[in-house]
């Protein structure tokens, strides 16, 4: 029977620190799930997936001694790692040469074939929509928030002025703090 | 930048990615600084963010958990660090050892030449006064206090105080850290005198890693310094408990105290 072990974060940074295995495998078990599901949101494929997680904690390994707690939260740092490998993941040869015939496959086997949208857009995993955040909203944000987008970079994706953008943005980010932040 | 340009910029939007390079980012928080209403608002977003991105949480397969496991193994036989470190103690505490057991084999036999030699500086030895050496004895801890004091009151000497890593327990120490003197003098506060084997070991982590200076052993309430000999340049100090002569690393869930950036 696995002993279950309780640490604070601080703690958990600090062995890290060490490169201790213990250490890894604590931080396996609670981030992994949200490292995995970031870079899938990403990526869109569940074997380049699993390998950008492989790469992510390899990265985690080899930068934790850079990893200051005075100027970033943890979790904010390791979606910064998780975020930056996927990217690097989706501009790769082998990635975008498997997207290219999975879009085949899925012309296909599509019966009624829509208008081609956006490339960027459409590596994003799209299914899941948070119900409290309109789908155009969500859409920013996914774009800002997991393809590091700048907003101008969004408005020539979505074609879409850029003041426009800024309020959508200004707009979204009120949406999440209310639905996570403020008490019911 | 006005408060309306810095809320739609990018830079603000990259701050609270923590993608910004540390120059940006400090000029951003103090841009914030004037806007407090603006950094409570940027430091909410970056929760809600991270709530959001929660949401997305999934749990991997199981086979993944093993080939990360088995990486991080081999970047830890590859670089071997702690190890060869570790190794250079073992190393070097055999080889003090053996001095040291020759030295003592050496002092015995020149005491017991002596004594022989001279029967009558043992006699004179004996008739020291038990007040004598208690006069002796009570020089040798002012002396050692005075010193302690001096170090103290030197300007080199910074006071870093440590704290508990769970913050239901009231535990603390106190480390006066002097770089030139390369000495950590370490003052117990109120740790507990461990009845079960284990020691208490000092971490400093140096560019980021955290590296042994030492352990030490509490004393039921004691007042004195403990001194580590260390020239590590420490960006800050830990203390976990650790089996006697310490652990190669930090053991992540006896990582009891900790303190701030120095």
């Amino acid at each position: 029977m696995n002993k279950k072990i309780e640490i604070s974060e601080e703690q958990l940074v600090f062995a890290l620190k060490s490169k201790s295995t213990v250490a890894f495998e604590i931080l396996y078990d609670c981030y992994s799930a949200l490292i995995y599901g970031i870079i899938n949101k990403i990526v869109n494929n569940t074997e380049f997936a699993e390998d950008a997680t492989q790469e992510t904690f390899i990265k985690i390994y080899n930068n934790i001694e850079k990893f200051d707690a005075s100027k970033a939260r943890f979790a904010t740092w390791l979606i910064n790692v998780a975020r930056n490998t996927a990217l690097d993941v989706i501009k790769s040869k082998n990635y975008n040469q498997s997207a290219k015939n999975q879009n085949l496959e899925d012309v296909v086997n599509t019966v009624d074939t829509q208008k081609q949208t956006q490339v960027a857009v459409e590596t994003l995993d799209v299914r899941k929509h948070v119900g409290y955040l309109d789908a155009e909203l969500q859409q920013l944000v996914d774009l800002f928030y997991f393809k590091a987008y700048t907003q101008q970079d969004i408005a020539d994706e979505l074609n879409m002025p850029l003041g426009t953008v800024k309020t959508k943005m200004r707009k979204a980010l009120e949406e999440l703090r209310k639905h996570y932040l403020e008490k019911p | 930048m006005t408060k309306e340009e810095l809320m739609n910029s990018d830079q603000l939007n990259l701050y609270l990615m923590g993608l910004l390079p540390e120059k940006e980012a400090l000029e951003v928080e103090n841009l914030l600084l004037q806007y407090p209403e603006l950094l409570i608002e940027t430091k909410e977003n970056e929760d809600a963010l991270l709530a959001y991105a929660n949401e997305f949480s999934t749990t991997p397969p199981p086979s993944l958990k093993s080939k990360v496991m088995l990486d991080i193994e081999y970047l830890n036989s590859a670089n071997g660090t702690a190890k060869a470190a570790s190794g250079e103690l073992k190393r070097s505490f055999n080889w003090y050892s053996l001095a040291a057991s020759v030295l003592l084999l050496i002092s015995v036999g020149l005491s017991y030449a002596l004594v022989q030699k001279n029967q009558k500086i043992a006699d004179l030895s004996a008739k020291i006064s038990a007040n004598d050496l208690q006069l002796a004895d009570r020089n040798t801890q002012f002396s050692s206090l005075k010193s302690t004091l001096n170090q103290l009151y030197e300007n080199d000497v910074q006071q870093v105080k440590l704290k508990s890593t769970d913050t239901t327990k009231n535990v603390f120490a106190t480390f006066f850290y002097n770089k030139k003197a390369k000495e950590l003098l370490i003052h117990q506060g109120n740790l507990e005198k461990r009845s079960d084997g284990m020691q208490y070991q000092v971490w400093a982590l140096i560019d980021g890693k955290p590296i042994s200076a030492g352990v030490f052993d509490a004393e039921p309430t004691s007042d004195s310094l403990k001194v580590i000999k260390t020239d590590l340049n420490a960006q800050l100090f830990a203390v976990s408990i650790e089996k006697q002569g310490g652990a190669e690393a930090p053991t992540p869930e006896r990582i009891i105290l900790i303190s701030g950036r120095i």
